[in-house]
C-alpha cells in the first residue's frame, strides 16, 4: 500500500515517510529517469521503495554490482541528457570515488545527484566516515539534510541545480534522517520529456590532455563559486536572530533538530541561530552575520569538525574576535551519534547554565543496564551460514590445529556474523572483498598456517572478483570459501548477481563457472546443511597448495521462510537429551532454549528445520520432525 | 484529552519479535489521529535475535525522531530484559507494557550469564519512576490464533492504558491499513485480548 503512496498524484497530501522514501519520492517528483546504487545500510530503502513503483512511472530502477558501477552508468544517463539518482552508504562513496572526482571534470547534462548516507554511531556496523569531505574532495556542491521532508524538497531542487550548473550534486544524510520517518508533503510530479542525445566532445569528456584537464578544473571551481548565492539563499539554511543576541549558535543535518527541541523546552530565546543546510559551497555571508558582534559561537555537528573549521576560517577573516566552540575544546564529541543529552550538555556548557537531568537517576539507569545480559548478534535460525562456519571449525579440529592454529579472514555482510559466539571463527573484516586480498598478503608476508577468507555471493562479485583474478595470478595458497545464500541479506534482501531470476532457481551469473574460468583449478560447490561433506571440501580446501574456492550455497533462511520452505523442523527427545548444551555451544540458534528440567526445547516459532542442531547432538537426541509452521 | 507537546513512545524488543511492525503501526495510528509523527528505527543489521528499539514521536510539533532520557511517556519491551536496556528512557511518568516472555541469550543458556528475574526488572524500572504492567503476550497471541501477534497484543495494552491520547478506532483502522486482509482477524483477536488484559490490570 506504501510503495503505491509514493507515487500519489494527490499534491498537497501529507504521508509518512522515512528519510529514504522521501528521497525517492524526490526523485519521483523530479521525472527522474534512471535510478541505481549498490545496497548499504542505512540508504538502501531509497531503491527498494522504487522498485515496486518504476514500472508504472517508466523509471529504469537496478542494483548495481559495486557503487562504481553504480555512478558510472547513472553518469551515462546524465552525459546523454536524462535525469539519474544514484544511492549508497558512507564505504560507498569511497568505492565510487574514482568515478566522482572525474565526472565532477565532465559535468553533467541531465541532472545527476548522487545520494550518500552516513552512520554516525555505527548502526550498521562500518567506520563513522563524515562523508562531508567529498564535498571538498570532489569540488562538488553537498546538500545535508534534517529531516524526510527536507529530504524530499532537496532532492528536488537537486535535479534543478544540477542541470542549471551543469554538475552533479551530492545530497548526504545520516541515519537518523535515512530511517526516521515523518510527515511529508507531497509535491507535484513533473514530466520530463528528453530524447537522449550525446555529443561528440573530448575536451570536456577525457582527461588525458593535461590543457583539457586544467581546463575542467577550472570551469569545475568557477561553477561553484559563481553559483554561491543560489545555493545561499536555498531554504536548507536559516539563519534566526534579531541582531542583539550575545551568543550564537550554528547546527547542522540532525543537531539542528536537537537544538530546536532544546530551545523551545528551556526557552532560550536570547540565542542567534543558523541552520547549514548545504554543505558545499557553505553559506559564508550567513556565517559573517551569525558571527559579528556575537561574544561566542558554538557549533553543533555530528562527527568531524567539517562546518566548525569553516566557521574558524571565517572569524579569522573578521574584526570582531567571536570564540568559537565545538569539537575544538571538547564541547561536543567526534564520535557516536548526537542525541538531546549531547545538545543540552554542550549547549549548557555554553551558555553557563545547567540543562543536563539530574544524577540520581542516572545511577538508576547504569545500575538496571548493567543488569542487562549481552545479546550477541547471532545467526538468524536456519541461516546456511551457521553450516558454513560450523564446517569450517569442525575442519581445524580434524586437521588437529583447532580454530587458533589458522586464520580466517572475513568480509562484510551477514557471513562477518561468524566473528561472533559461539563461532568466533572470522579474524578481520576490513572493507568489501578484502578478506581475499587480506589473506594474500599475509601469506606472502611468510605466515605458514592454513588461511581461508570467508565472504557471501554480493561481496564477492561487488570487490571480490578481482582479489580472486590476482590470487590467480600469483598463484597463491589460499581457500576461498563463498557464503553464497545467493542474497543481500543484511541490508534487506536485495538481489546479487547470484541471485536466481526464473522459477528455475539457476543463478544467472554462477560462482563456480567464474573461478573455472579465471583458472581456479580447485573449485567444489556444497550444501552448508551437510555438515560432512562440507567439511571434507574445506579440509581438501586448506590443504590445496594454490588458490582454491569452496562455494557454500544454500538460499537464505529468511527468504526461504518467506516463500514457504520450511525444512524439517526440530524435536527433542527429553530421554536421550542429557543437557550437555553442545548444540546451544556449537551452534547458538536463537530457537534452542533450555526447559526447566535443563533439557534442549527447540521453540517451533523459531525453527526453520535446518537440523545442524541434529548433526552436532552427540546422543541423537533431536530427529527431524515432519511438522509443518 | 487535549496534547500540547510531544508523546513519546519506545518500543524495545528482539530482532524477529516485530517491534518495527508495532513501531510502523503506532506511528500510523497517530497519523490517522492527525497528529504530526516522526519515528526513529533500526534497520539493516539485526535480522533476527539482536537488541532492536523502535521511537515513535507524536504530537503538535515533533522535532526529531529521538526520545530524550527519561522521558518515555510509554515504553513497550516486547522482551523483558530489553527494558532494563532501554531503562534510559524511563522516568517518573513512564508508563511499561512488559511482555514477560524471555528471550535468554546465550550467555544466560550457557550459564556464564544471569537474567534477573521479572520482579526484579519491574524493581528496577519502579526505582526509575516507572509503573509497569506485565503479561505474557506471547501466550496471549497463541489464544488469539498466532503466537507471532505478541506485538498487536501489545499495542491493544497501549490504547488500554488510555493515556496515548490515541483512540481506539485509530488503532485498529492503523491495524486494517497496515496489515494484510488474511492476517487482519487474527490479530483483531490479538489486538482485543492485550486490551482486555491491560484493561483488568489497571481496575
Amino acid at each position: 500500500m506504501k510503495a503505491l503512496q509514493i507515487a500519489s498524484e494527490t499534491v498537497g497530501e501529507t504521508i509518512l515517510l522515512m528519510g529514504n522514501e522521501a528521497i525517492a519520492r524526490g526523485a519521483i517528483e523530479a521525472g527522474v529517469k534512471f535510478v541505481t546504487g549498490y545496497p548499504g545500510t542505512p540508504s538502501s530503502e531509497v531503491i527498494g521503495s522504487l522498485v515496486p513503483v518504476a514500472k508504472e512511472l517508466k523509471i529504469r530502477v537496478e542494483w548495481a554490482v559495486n557503487e562504481k558501477v553504480a555512478l558510472e552508468t547513472a553518469a551515462g544517463v546524465a552525459f546523454a541528457g536524462l535525469r539519474a539518482l544514484v544511492t549508497m552508504k558512507n564505504a560507498g562513496l569511497n568505492v565510487a570515488a574514482d568515478a566522482l572526482l572525474s565526472i565532477a571534470y565532465s559535468g553533467v547534462d541531465g541532472g545527476l545527484v548522487i545520494y550518500v548516507a552516513d552512520d554516525p554511531s555505527c548502526h550498521s556496523g562500518m567506520e563513522e566516515q563524515d562523508s562531508r569531505f567529498y564535498a571538498n574532495l570532489s569540488l562538488l556542491p553537498m546538500l545535508e539534510l534534517s529531516n524526510p521532508q527536507e529530504a524530499k524538497d532537496a532532492t528536488v531542487a537537486a535535479f534543478k541545480l544540477s542541470e542549471q550548473l551543469n554538475v552533479p550534486i551530492l545530497i548526504r544524510s545520516t541515519t537518523r534522517v535515512a530511517h526516521s520517518s515523518a510527515n511529508v508533503r507531497l509535491g507535484p510530479i513533473q514530466t520530463v520529456v528528453r530524447e537522449p542525445s550525446f555529443e561528440k566532445d573530448a575536451r570536456r569528456h577525457t582527461r588525458a590532455s593535461p590543457v583539457w584537464c586544467m581546463e575542467q578544473h577550472t570551469r569545475l571551481i568557477r561553477k561553484v563559486q559563481e553559483s554561491r548565492t543560489i545555493f545561499e539563499e536555498l531554504p536548507f539554511n536559516r539563519l534566526i536572530m534579531n541582531g542583539e543576541e550575545k551568543y550564537g549558535v550554528v547546527a547542522s543535518g540532525v543537531a539542528w533538530n536537537y537544538l530546536m527541541e532544546v530551545v523551545e523546552n528551556f526557552g532560550l530565546n536570547d540565542l542567534a541561530l543558523l541552520k547549514i543546510g548545504v554543505v558545499n559551497p557553505l553559506p559564508e555571508s550567513l556565517i559573517r552575520r551569525l558571527l559579528e558582534n556575537r561574544r561566542a559561537v558554538l557549533v553543533l555537528e555530528e562527527l568531524e569538525p567539517y562546518v566548525e573549521l569553516n566557521v574558524r576560517a571565517t572569524a579569522s577573516g573578521l574584526p570582531t574576535r567571536t570564540a568559537i566552540h565545538g569539537k575544538n575544546d571538547g564541547m561536543t564529541p567526534r564520535v557516536g551519534e548526537f542525541s538531546h543529552e549531547t545538545v543540552r550538555k554542550a549547549l549548557g556548557e555554553f551558555i553557563g547554565k545547567d540543562l543536563v537531568p539530574d544524577q540520581v537517576r542516572r545511577e538508576v539507569v547504569k545500575h538496571g543496564s548493567q543488569a542487562a545480559p549481552v545479546r550477541y548478534l547471532p545467526f538468524c535460525p536456519g541461516c546456511p551460514h551457521m553450516g558454513t562456519y560450523l564446517a569450517i571449525n569442525r575442519a581445524f579440529n580434524r586437521l588437529r590445529i583447532g580454530k587458533e592454529g589458522a586464520i580466517v579472514t572475513g568480509d562484510i555482510g551477514c557471513t562477518i556474523l561468524g566473528m561472533n559466539k559461539p563461532f568466533e571463527t572470522c579474524w578481520t573484516e576490513i572493507c568489501m572483498g578484502a578478506s581475499i586480498s587480506i589473506a594474500a598478503g599475509l601469506r606472502h608476508a611468510g605466515i605458514d598456517k592454513p588461511i581461508l577468507a570467508t565472504l557471501g555471493d554480493s561481496t564477492f562479485f561487488h570487490a571480490g572478483l578481482p582479489a580472486l583474478v590476482n590470487l590467480v595470478l600469483t598463484n597463491t595458497r589460499l581457500a576461498v570459501v563463498v557464503l553464497d545464500n545467493q542474497i543481500t541479506a543484511m541490508t534487506g534482501h536485495q538481489p546479487s548477481p547470484s541471485t536466481p531470476r526464473t522459477d528455475a532457481g539457476e543463478p544467472p551469473i554462477r560462482i563456480e563457472d567464474v573461478a573455472r574460468s579465471i583458472g581456479v583449478s580447485f573449485v567444489r560447490v556444497v550444501d552448508p546443511f551437510d555438515l560432512e561433506a562440507t567439511t571434507e571440501a574445506i579440509i581438501d580446501a586448506v590443504n590445496l597448495n594454490g588458490p582454491s574456492v569452496v562455494v557454500s550455497r544454500r538460499m537464505c533462511a529468511l527468504d526461504a521462510r518467506r516463500e514457504g520452505i520450511i525444512e524439517r523442523l526440530g524435536s527433542v527427545d527429553p530421554e536421550k537429551c542429557t543437557g550437555c548444551l553442545a548444540c546451544i555451544k556449537l551452534l547458538g540458534c536463537p530457537a534452542l532454549d533450555v526447559g526447566s528440567d535443563k533439557k534442549i526445547v527447540i521453540d517451533r516459532l523459531q525453527c526453520h528445520g535446518c537440523t545442524l542442531c541434529a548433526a552436532v547432538c552427540p546422543y541423537h537426541a533431536v530427529t527431524p520432525g515432519e511438522w509443518s509452521c | 484529552m487535549e496534547l500540547l507537546k510531544e508523546f513519546n513512545v519506545v518500543v524495545p524488543g528482539v530482532g524477529g519479535q516485530g517491534s518495527l511492525l508495532l513501531s510502523q503501526l503506532i506511528a500510523c495510528a497517530a497519523r490517522i489521529e492527525g497528529f504530526e509523527v516522526q519515528t526513529g528505527e533500526t534497520l539493516g543489521m539485526a535480522q533476527r535475535g539482536g537488541s532492536v528499539i523502535g521511537f515513535v514521536r507524536y504530537g503538535k510539533k515533533v522535532y526529531s525522531p529521538l526520545v530524550p532520557d527519561h522521558e518515555a511517556h510509554i515504553l513497550i519491551s516486547l522482551e523483558p530484559v530489553e527494558a532494563l536496556r532501554s531503562i534510559r528512557y524511563v522516568g517518573r511518568s513512564t508508563l511499561v507494557l512488559l511482555n514477560t516472555e524471555k528471550k535468554r541469550p546465550l550467555g544466560v543458556l550457557l550459564g556464564q550469564e544471569q537474567y534477573p528475574e521479572v520482579k526484579e526488572i519491574e524493581m528496577t524500572l519502579r526505582s526509575a519512576g516507572a509503573k509497569t504492567f506485565a503479561f505474557n503476550a506471547v501466550e496471549l497471541a497463541e489464544r488469539a490464533g498466532n503466537a507471532r501477534s505478541a506485538n498487536v497484543c501489545m499495542l491493544g495494552g497501549m490504547a488500554a492504558l488510555g493515556s496515548s491520547h490515541i483512540k481506539s478506532e485509530s488503532f485498529t483502522k492503523a491495524l486494517k491499513e497496515i496489515l494484510s486482509e488474511g492476517l487482519l482477524q487474527v490479530n483483531m483477536q490479538a489486538f482485543n485480548l492485550g486490551y482486555e488484559t491491560i484493561s483488568s490490570l489497571i481496575s
